[in-house]
């Protein structure tokens, strides 16, 4: 018999989602160092099963690496260098701040339940990264990564460790369901007290508005860029202030306090957007400095074309750079 | 620029306040919408509200603007045009005001009409522009151009206005429409549009609408306009003294006292004519006071006479004013009359006949002189002093002294002497005269009709009448004959004519005091006719009537005092028929020393100086005429060149001129309309026909215009300022796009990851970069 959260997270990763899904692979873009065989390149050489170059041979290498079939073209020494993989630590970084809590978009059927309320209510930001958490903890959690779930506003609020156990998607949900987005958003503040709790080579997905400064948010993927880790900037917009809709002039509110301002919305229409589109333009040229993934979605779409387009778009990355 | 209806004007303006309430409500609280994007939606306002503030304000001032434009356009506003002081302006506005006597009438709020037509005025030469010029005409008469030609200096002109005061002699508006054509006729021809304005309340007293106005002659191709006032429609009872009439203005002393009965002839008019008391006093220098009598008005009683006792005693010849009084009304000037009654001793009469030589011819073969002599002084010491001169003698100095010439032989006058008769009547002399009974053939009637320029056709030759024709029983009422009326059927019916001098019917321009039973005149009483040339008694706006009488009378008997004509001598209506004719023929003569304020009458030829009632002097031109009409009622004395009295005459206001009876509107406009197509304007807004045509131009439909290029303007500026061209929700395109669209590449999704890599490498991006 399923807990009520175990339906909660069914409702989140919708079958259609996996389906999408199911033919990609979440691979890391950088070596790192897991504590398990896994799908993903190690620092470790050696003795792994993935060849990875050929090297002359020098004195003092084990002969038993030797490319018999290269002396006996070429009566050349060389010697074998293999790759070895290892399991992918993915913590998800989801934003619950008050500004996560906006949707315009009355839940479609069979998208699931809201955080925020039952039916009727708007599908928010935040239900919408509950839904890419869930989606991306499946994937990893099926090719063996461990998966943890950090929850984060002015700092971090809930804090879900890594594991590779096959239910942990559940528990992202879960844990994502019963937390309240409340506060303002210190990503800064977030970066500091998550980088001190992982100290190994991790992919970090961030799944946040980064409705913040610009710079504070460049900052903190230096502070990422840093220590080593693989960031996925996964930028969540509600399709209303990706389009700013409106048609009648009405007070707006801040829903991280920044108080009310009556406004015509079709007069500042193209302000708005011009001001939206270059914090989201800045925030996805930070991140690609720093040579991290920064995908924008919107919410009034559903999760599993985007994530399917974001996995196939490394994959191909990988592919080329004859990284992967 | 002013308005014509200037609340439409203000309920414009208040109107603004319909924008200004949608403004505000339109600014009412709503529902806020929660919004996470606040930060770019601040950064957005901050840099825009500046603009967007702006264009608020400038979409509420043009909505304001079209409300109180609109509402001005309502008003009619008319734009004056500036004409620069020295340009010829468009217009000339000629002002005809009446200032006749019923214009001092005061109602409620004591101003009277006068006032008001000044008041109309002023605002009708404050409606002009400058440069345009304005003529004032007065149609008290005698009418004057007050203020012609007319001039631009409209602050003089107003001062002008302000000076007229009402005038005590009555309207004379066909005069006053002789100078206004004059006037017009002048202006003409440097300007091409005239208004002519006629202030008058057209009651009975200055609108006599029995008398025909002259037609305005307008010249083709001039743009006239008549703007008549409407006729006042509140009637104003007024009392007015019509005459002082005694029964005989010549009292002859005599020996014996006299004594004489004076008719005081009332009037009244406008109002109810309820029943009413009315205190009459008569008042002379040399009479003793008098109780004042009541004069009771029945209730619809328009007329009453009364009857006041005189008694003037003796004291030699002179001559006795008198003034009857009522109480003050509404209308003051006409509450006085006056009249002169002279007293003399006797009366001196000259007798043009043949002197008798020798022994007296026998009773009845009597000449006419000889029984006129004997009528004349049927008693020793009576009232007649009778002088006898030869015909073929006469000077001018015989008849300087006496008062009635008798003429029994005609036939014997000389030339000169007709010449001297002629003069003699001109100079207020009562001629009589009789056919020469011993003459068949009156080769006289020829001069004597020429030169006393009388208009009668008398025959050479006398008829016969050998059965007798005897005298009408009926005998014409008043007259020379009148205070022997009551009497006079009993005195004619025993006189019988048997020849007589013909008097051909129809062509008689005088009265017959006697006639006979087939309808003949036998005592004929005329006026010598003016020569052409000489100025009429009647002036009106410098016209002359050649044709008006002169003070002298002239009597015509068709018989011969002779018993071979008529038994007349014999007969007891001798006597008196001759007193009656002497006395009542001095009486008319000098009974017109009746002058009517704003006349200028002729004055007796040996008048070289007139004082008015206040003793100031008159000056008379060579016309014996006073250079300025009178303009003050009472007595005036006539002074010779030694500055000794001669006469005094009464100087009445005209009685008709104080009728305040209101006319109707069709009647005046009925009888204006003879004159001219006069229209009536508005009273209350005279001068919005000056506005509404000619050099004030309305902006009202430019106005309308303009109402309209600013509600277009609105609609412009309120579909760009509130951004309503811009689609609404689910109509927007542009904007933030996602990294991926649902729609072009999900088909692509399903199809695998190695046909998603395709897509991808041909599109050229590559992880990591820009959504």
């Amino acid at each position: 018999m399923p807990t009520a959260e175990e339906i909660r997270a069914e409702q989140y990763l919708a079958p259609e989602t996996l389906v999408q899904l199911a033919p990609f692979e979440l691979r890391a873009k950088m070596i790192i160092e897991g504590v398990m065989s896994g799908m993903h390149r190690s620092p470790y050489q050696g003795m792994a099963v993935e060849f990875a170059e050929h090297r002359q041979y020098a004195v003092g290498d084990d002969l038993k690496h030797l490319d018999w079939k290269v002396f006996g073209r070429t009566d050349k020494l060389y010697v074998k260098r293999y790759q070895q993989e290892t399991n992918l630590d993915v913590i998800l970084l989801v934003d619950a701040s008050a500004s996560m809590t906006f949707g315009s978009m009355v839940v479609p059927r069979g998208w699931g339940r809201t955080t925020v309320g039952g039916a009727g209510r708007p599908w928010t930001k935040y239900d919408h990264a509950a839904a890419l958490s869930a989606a991306i903890a499946y994937i990893c959690l099926h090719q063996q990564d461990r998966v943890g779930l950090y929850v984060f506003a002015d700092g971090l609020k809930t804090i879900l460790e890594r594991t590779s156990v096959h239910d942990q998607w559940r528990r992202v949900v879960a844990a994502l369901s019963r937390e309240t987005a409340e506060a303002a958003t210190d990503i800064v503040k977030t970066t500091d007290q998550v980088l001190g709790r992982v100290t190994n080579r991790a992919l970090f997905v961030i799944v946040s508005d980064f409705f913040e400064a610009a710079e504070s948010v460049r900052h903190s993927l230096a502070r990422f860029r840093h220590q080593r880790h693989d960031v996925i900037l996964l930028q969540t917009l509600d399709r209303q202030e990706m389009r700013f809709a409106f048609n009648q002039a009405a007070p707006f509110e801040g829903m991280e306090a920044e108080g009310t301002l009556q406004v015509e919305p079709r007069a500042l229409r193209e302000a708005f957007l011009e001001a939206i589109s270059g914090h989201c333009n800045t925030i996805a040229r930070a991140a690609r400095s720093f040579g991290f993934d920064h995908q924008l979605l919107d919410t009034h779409q559903s999760v599993g074309p985007t994530l399917a387009y974001l996995l196939a778009r490394r994959d191909a990355f990988l592919r080329r750079s004859k990284v992967g | 620029m002013t308005l014509l209806t200037p609340g439409l004007a203000v309920g414009g303006l208040v109107s603004i306040i319909i924008p200004l309430v949608v403004h505000l409500l339109s600014r009412r609280r709503r529902r806020p919408i929660e919004w996470a994007a606040m930060r770019f939606l601040i950064d957005a306002f901050r840099k825009h509200h500046r603009r967007l503030r702006l264009q608020q304000w400038l979409l509420l001032g043009v909505r304001c603007l079209v409300v109180a434009v609109f509402g001005l356009a309502l008003a009619r506003p008319v734009l004056e045009q500036y004409a620069a002081p020295g340009f010829a302006s468009q217009r000339t506005v000629f002002i005809v005001i009446d200032n006749s006597l019923t214009s001092s009438l005061t109602e409620g709020d004591g101003r009277s009409a006068l006032d008001r037509h000044i008041d109309r005025a002023v605002e009708i030469v404050n409606v002009l522009n400058p440069g345009e010029l304005v003529g004032i005409v007065t149609a008290a008469r005698p009418a004057v151009g007050l203020l012609l030609p007319p001039s631009s200096d409209h602050a003089s002109v107003v001062r002008l206005l302000r000076t007229l005061r009402p005038s005590l002699t009555p309207c004379d508006l066909a005069a006053a429409l002789t100078v206004l054509q004059n006037a017009v006729d002048s202006a003409a021809a440097e300007h091409d549009r005239q208004v002519c304005y006629l202030l008058s309340e057209f009651r009975t007293g200055s609108a006599r609408t029995v008398e025909p106005l002259p037609a305005l002659s307008i010249e083709a191709g001039t743009d006239m306009q008549l703007l008549a006032a409407p006729p006042a429609s509140e009637s104003v009872p007024n009392v007015r003294v019509t005459s002082v009439e005694p029964m005989r203005r010549l009292l002859l002393t005599g020996a014996a006292d006299i004594s004489g009965q004076v008719r005081i002839n009332l009037a009244r008019t406008g109002g109810g004519l309820p029943a009413d008391v009315s205190r009459i006093r008569l008042a002379g220098p040399d009479l003793p006071q008098m109780e004042p009598q009541l004069v009771h008005w029945r209730a619809g009683q328009m007329e009453a006479t009364t009857s006041v006792a005189l008694q003037p005693g003796m004291h030699g010849d002179r001559e006795i004013s008198l003034t009857a009084t009522i109480d003050d009304d509404q209308l003051q000037a006409d509450n006085a009359s006056h009249t002169v009654v002279t007293v003399r001793r006797a009366i001196r009469v000259l007798l043009l006949d043949r002197r008798e030589h020798g022994v007296e011819s026998p009773i009845d073969r009597f000449s006419g002189g000889q029984w006129l002599w004997r009528a004349l002084q049927p008693v020793a010491g009576g009232p007649v002093e009778v002088y006898r001169i030869e015909p073929a003698a006469l000077t001018q100095a015989d008849v300087r002294t006496v008062d009635v010439v008798i003429l029994p032989r005609p036939d014997l006058l000389t030339q000169a002497g007709w010449e001297t008769m002629r003069a003699f009547v001109d100079h207020e002399g009562l001629l009589i005269v009789l056919p020469p009974g011993d003459a068949s053939i009156h080769e006289w009637t020829a001069r004597f009709t020429d030169e006393l320029s009388l208009p009668w056709r008398v025959g050479l030759e006398r008829t016969d009448h050998p059965e007798g024709l005897a005298l009408a029983a009926v005998q014409p009422a008043g007259g020379i004959l009148q205070m022997i009326s009551a009497d006079l059927a009993d005195l004619v019916r025993p006189v019988v004519a048997q020849r007589r001098l013909p008097v051909y019917p129809g062509e008689l321009d005088g009265e017959s005091a006697l006639v006979f039973q087939d309808g003949s005149p036998m005592l004929l009483v005329g006026r010598p006719r003016q020569p052409e040339g000489h100025l009429g008694r009647e002036e009106a706006g410098g016209a002359t009537d050649g044709q008006a009488a002169t003070r002298g009378l002239v009597v015509l008997s068709t018989v011969a005092p002779e018993l071979s004509w008529t038994n007349l001598p014999s007969k007891p209506l001798m006597v008196p028929l001759v007193h009656e004719i002497i006395r009542q023929g001095l009486s008319e003569i000098w009974g017109e020393r009746r002058y009517l304020v704003g006349e200028r009458p002729v004055l007796p030829a040996a008048t070289g100086n007139l004082a008015g009632p206040g003793g100031e002097r008159l000056l008379i031109g060579e016309d014996r005429r006073p250079v300025t009409p009178l303009r003050r009622p009472g007595l005036h004395r006539l002074l010779d060149r030694a500055e000794q009295q001669t006469a005094l005459v009464a100087v009445n206001v005209d009685p008709e001129a104080g009728n305040t009876d209101t006319q109707s509107p069709q009647v005046v406009s009925s009888w204006l309309g003879a004159s001219g197509p006069w229209q009536v304007f508005d009273a209350d807004n005279p001068g919005s026909a000056l506005r509404t045509a000619g050099g004030n131009r309305s902006i009202a439909g430019l106005l309308l215009i303009l109402v309209l290029l600013l509600v277009v303007l609105e609609t412009i500026l309120a579909r760009r300022f509130s951004y309503a061209y811009q689609a609404g929700v689910g109509e927007v395109s542009g904007g933030l796009r996602p990294t991926i669209e649902e729609h072009p590449h999900r088909s692509s999704l399903r199809a695998g990851p190695r046909e998603t890599l395709s897509a991808l490498s041909a599109g050229g991006s590559r992880p990591g970069g820009a959504p």
